[in-house]
């Protein structure tokens, strides 16, 4: 305890030079610049700097581009709060819930909670990765693919809970995103899948064009045309605020998102945006009014953003603790060290004791910054609300094409936006809500690979996934909340029979 | 004709087509699940609750009560997205932009002409500037090198 | 409505004067580079194309005075990337560093009947840049202390074994196959999604070994967390002279380098040819771009075209060999 506080000082003086300051603001402006415009995320946001920081010192480097990583997870609720366009793709559950209470102009306060839980998140995970980062890490490693496969299985039965509206059609959803995801080489055995000899569809359809177009596009082609555009009251000045009640709402969401984000990030290989669908499925679950949800509940917004910033700083522990990234963007961070000649690896925290501490103080300072920063933004970005519809929608559409391009320099995936954009648009209409299916593209390759790999490890057998401890007890948890779910079915059942047999008795 | 029966009718038929695409694709065992077999696996399902859909649909909203009101607008909108798709590389980003942002603002929206120049090409010309020049992601420049 | 379309004509009208106005194409008889150049990269970010491409590419731009600037198109292992260098216009002005699956992928689409994306042939190698022999890393707690060990428990249980690639006919898989091969032993293998997932199974004892890039595994055999037994290069590593080539060891033939190679479209002036091998010559040469590669612990390797050509297809082949060995994999 004595060794991290002086070793928070060492952060802290690091920190505070004037030029580290600096690249830690610049990084939370990019990040949030990056994050707010559609399609563009923190990925390609980190790339495009990398070069810039081969000429910076590796502290300076890493704070700068750690800086537009959480920043972007700051950024992305802003577009879905206002436009239900998500800023990057882990952004879409916030569009669900954020642009409901948008509608009913408390836009303000969706903002606002997002921030505030955003920064909530992020400290408190910063103090996680202070302390516990060695040994979790070691945690996380013992993620192999029969984890990953049970743990992701009992993810989608907990999302069996999520959305409101009829459970086929939501499954049905969930499978077709399931299909979707299936597009691209198999990475098992090098076959191409669906993909009609178009090279660009070999690493499958990107969830950046699936969620940008799902979402975005469609919401586009839903109003645009419209006669009667819905009405959008226009906040006050005293609306920007949320009200205490909303405050007290949100602490739960916030704390339970917290803690499930951060270990959520922390295993490798497990994208941001599933912390936020299961964020958002437990708070509706625990809620004493879950048919609020998905009308402007402020915990479908406080939930899903604290645990997306929580999981963006969960995927930095095994990086900087072991020297192993957890997905392309730790990968690329990894990479920015090694360019100064860093090679994080075990002995990475007792070797690098200037660069470790420096980027662990300059999150502390980073989050605080982009509360700051995002707090006054607000009631700017707000007033976003307030251009003609007929102008506004022409630039946005401009931004999701431009971002979704920006990403992979593809038109193809400007082509599969603009197919999601009409597939949304219709789904709408058939009333489905489209969120389950942004869901399944992201799991598809995921559960199916680690499926096979486990079985590639055991050889064919099954049994590996009960005989190893913590792929039994997510199994396990799995199985219960099936029975769970089925126990009214079957109790109601009773009662029913039960009643008959009384009626019958009596006659 | 329902809502839900539509939709299960169109699940069933994309289950039944992957099917048939992935008759290429060697199952393998299940012990050793080859690239066909959750694609299989997929398809059953999707065709099941497809089929669910259909069955029980007969109490939703019907399909002929379903308003479309604003369609030819978003085919128009989804036009310029293929348009985009199709030509941006073609012809470049800042031609395209203009484009179909003229065509956006001074067709559909019919705003006045100063307008549609200003807004335009502010925001084909700004935001070319923005990721092209100043986050450096490349766009393309087309065949006349612009 | 004829209102609007006249205007919209006009803005049109303007929109093509101006583009007249801005358009500047060079002249073909100005000596070459007279525009920027673009460099593609197949891979990622962060990766180790990426990693040598942009110290390349600022080296080589100090010497042709031009803008040279690295873009990223990746997806398919790579193929996307190659298929549009191959596809792009030969004027010199776009130019590709790739790895050496460049080699790989045609062999694996002829393998699955289908038509490949690019040729070899489509290329014209300029200069090999960097040649990073595999490792063989196991855990610290493993059994085997030699590659003699390996070897004989492997035979003593075929297919037990596992290692982890980072994708089915990816680099660390082929390595392996190729080793595995000459050895006459069987191992399982789990392809995972890349070279950081690779190691990290291995980390985490998901599977036995792996045949992976040194920069990465370095610093885990540094702290002790996993030992090498064996390197697939001709020489032994810089970075770790004790340990031994599975050459030495008397496997003849295996013979395994992840390098990267600067290449134009095959149909590219000769004359823009010769600038760039003159280019790259000096940019590998240069003090910035050795210390660049010596951060990252890569050794440098460069290679003029006629020998990288040399070079190339003797490697290609031994690829081409070892990818037909494994076959379809199923």
């Amino acid at each position: 305890m004595e060794a991290n506080l002086q070793n928070l000082f060492l952060g802290f003086s690091t920190v505070f030079t004037a030029t580290n300051l600096f690249y830690s603001l610049i990084g939370c402006l990019i990040g949030t610049m990056v994050g707010v415009l559609p399609g563009v995320g923190p990925l390609a946001g980190i790339s495009m700097l990398l070069p810039t920081t081969f000429g910076l010192n590796p502290a300076s480097a890493i704070i700068l581009l750690a800086g537009i990583y959480y920043g972007a997870m700051y950024g992305g609720s802003t577009t879905s709060i206002l436009m239900r366009i998500p800023g990057e793709a882990a952004s879409v559950m916030t569009c669900i819930d954020g642009y409901a209470m948008a509608q009913k102009g408390r836009a303000g306060p969706a903002l606002a909670i997002a921030a505030i839980g955003s920064y909530i998140a992020g400290t408190l995970s910063v103090v996680g990765l202070m302390f516990l980062a060695p040994p979790l890490a070691k945690f996380a490693l013992g993620f192999g693919p029969p984890e990953y496969f049970s743990l992701l299985l009992c993810g989608l039965v907990v999302l069996g809970y999520m959305t409101g509206g009829s459970v086929v059609k939501n499954l049905s959803m969930i499978v077709l995103g399931l299909l979707f995801g299936m597009i691209g080489i198999d990475q098992m055995t090098g076959y191409f899948r669906f993909s009609y000899g178009l090279v660009a569809l070999g690493d499958g359809i990107g969830i950046v064009p699936v969620a940008v177009g799902l979402f975005g596009i469609s919401e586009i082609l839903a109003t645009a045309g419209q006669t009667k555009r819905p009405e959008v009251i226009k906040p006050r000045f005293r609306d920007l605020f949320p009200s205490r009640e909303e405050l007290r709402d949100s602490m739960g969401p916030i704390g339970r998102g917290t803690v499930m984000g951060f270990l959520i990030g922390i295993i490798p290989g497990s994208a941001h945006i599933i912390s936020t669908f299961v964020s958002y499925a437990v708070e509706r679950r625990i809620s004493k009014h879950p048919e609020r949800f998905g009308k402007g509940a402020i915990e479908g917004v406080a939930g899903p953003e604290s645990a997306n910033n929580a999981a963006s700083e969960g995927a930095l522990v095994p990086m900087l603790a072991l020297g192993v990234p957890t997905g392309p963007i730790p990968a690329v961070l990894l990479a920015a060290l090694m360019v100064h000649g860093i090679n994080p690896g075990p002995l990475f925290i007792k070797e690098q004791p200037v660069i470790f501490w420096g980027l662990i103080a300059s999150m502390y300072v980073g989050n605080l910054v982009l509360l700051l920063l995002n707090l006054p933004l607000v009631s700017i970005f707000v007033n976003f609300l307030r251009v003609p519809y007929k102008v506004l929608y022409p630039t946005i559409l401009m931004f999701c094409v431009v971002g979704v391009y920006a990403v992979n320099s593809s038109l193809v995936d400007v082509g599969i936006m603009s197919i999601m954009g009409l597939l949304g648009y219709v789904l709408r209409k058939m009333d489905f809500e489209t969120a389950p299916m942004v869901l399944g593209v992201v799991l598809a390759p995921i559960i199916e690979v680690s499926f096979r790999q486990a079985l590639a490890m055991s050889n064919g057998e099954y049994s590996i996934f009960v005989q190893r401890p913590i792929s039994a007890v997510f199994l396990g948890g799995a199985v219960v909340m099936i029975l769970l779910a089925l126990k009214p079915l079957i109790m109601k059942k009773k009662d029913w029979r039960e009643r008959l047999t009384e009626a019958e008795k009596s006659n | 004709m329902t809502i839900d029966r539509a939709s299960g009718t169109f699940f069933v038929l994309l289950g039944l087509f992957v099917i048939w695409e992935r008759r290429v694709l060697p199952l393998g065992t299940p012990g050793n699940p080859g690239p066909g077999y959750f694609p299989l696996l997929l398809a059953i399902l999707l065709i099941l609750l497809g089929g669910i859909l259909l069955v029980r649909g007969g109490q939703a909203v019907a399909l002929r009560s379903v308003q479309w009101p604003e369609a030819r607008t978003a085919m128009a909108i989804l036009g310029c997205c293929i348009f985009a798709t199709l030509g941006m590389e073609t012809i470049g980003y800042r031609v395209t932009m203009v484009l179909i942002l003229g065509f956006l603002f001074g067709i559909l929206e019919r705003l006045k002409i100063w307008q549609v120049l200003a807004l335009t090409l502010s925001l084909a010309f700004g935001s070319f500037w923005l990721f092209d020049t100043f986050l450096k992601v490349p766009l393309p420049r087309g065949g006349f090198g612009f | 409505m004829k209102k609007s379309k006249a205007n919209l004509l006009l803005v049109i009208a303007a929109c093509v004067g101006m583009i007249g106005l801005f358009s500047g194409t060079a002249r073909a008889d100005e000596p070459y580079p007279t525009r920027p150049i673009q460099i593609l990269v197949p891979f990622p970010p962060g990766g180790v194309a990426d990693l040598v491409a942009r110290p390349f590419a600022a080296a080589l731009e100090k010497h042709l005075k031009q803008p040279v600037v690295v873009v990223n198109k990746t997806g398919a292992g790579g193929a996307v990337g190659m298929q549009a260098a191959a596809v792009a216009k030969p004027d010199g002005y776009t130019l590709m560093v790739a790895l050496s699956s460049i080699s790989v992928m045609p062999e694996v689409d002829a393998l699955f009947g289908r038509p490949s994306t690019y040729k070899l042939k489509d290329f014209a190698p300029i200069a090999l840049l960097t040649t990073d022999p595999t490792i063989f890393v196991i855990k610290k707690e493993a059994p085997w202390k030699t590659v003699a060990d390996f070897v004989a428990d492997a035979k003593k249980r075929p297919n037990e074994i596992k290692y982890a690639s980072s994708g089915v006919y990816g680099t660390m898989h082929v390595a392996m196959e190729m080793f595995a091969q000459a050895a006459g032993i069987k191992l399982r293998h789990i392809p995972t999604a890349g070279g950081g997932p690779a190691l990290t199974a291995l980390l985490g004892g998901h599977v036995d070994t792996i045949s992976g890039g040194p920069n990465v595994s370095i610093p885990h055999i540094k702290a002790g967390t996993l030992r090498v037994l064996a390197g697939w290069g001709e020489k032994r590593l810089a970075s770790l002279p004790d340990v031994p080539t599975l050459m030495e060891l008397g496997y003849k033939d295996v013979e395994f380098y992840i390098w990267s190679g600067f290449f134009a479209p095959a149909a590219t002036p000769p004359a823009a040819i010769k600038v760039l091998r003159e280019g790259a010559r000096i940019a590998a040469a240069s003090p910035e771009f050795k210390a660049a590669m010596q951060k990252m612990d890569t050794p440098i390797q460069y290679l003029d075209a006629p020998d990288f050509q040399k070079f190339w297809e003797k490697d290609a082949e031994r690829l081409r060999k070892a990818v037909r060995n494994i076959g379809k994999v199923q």
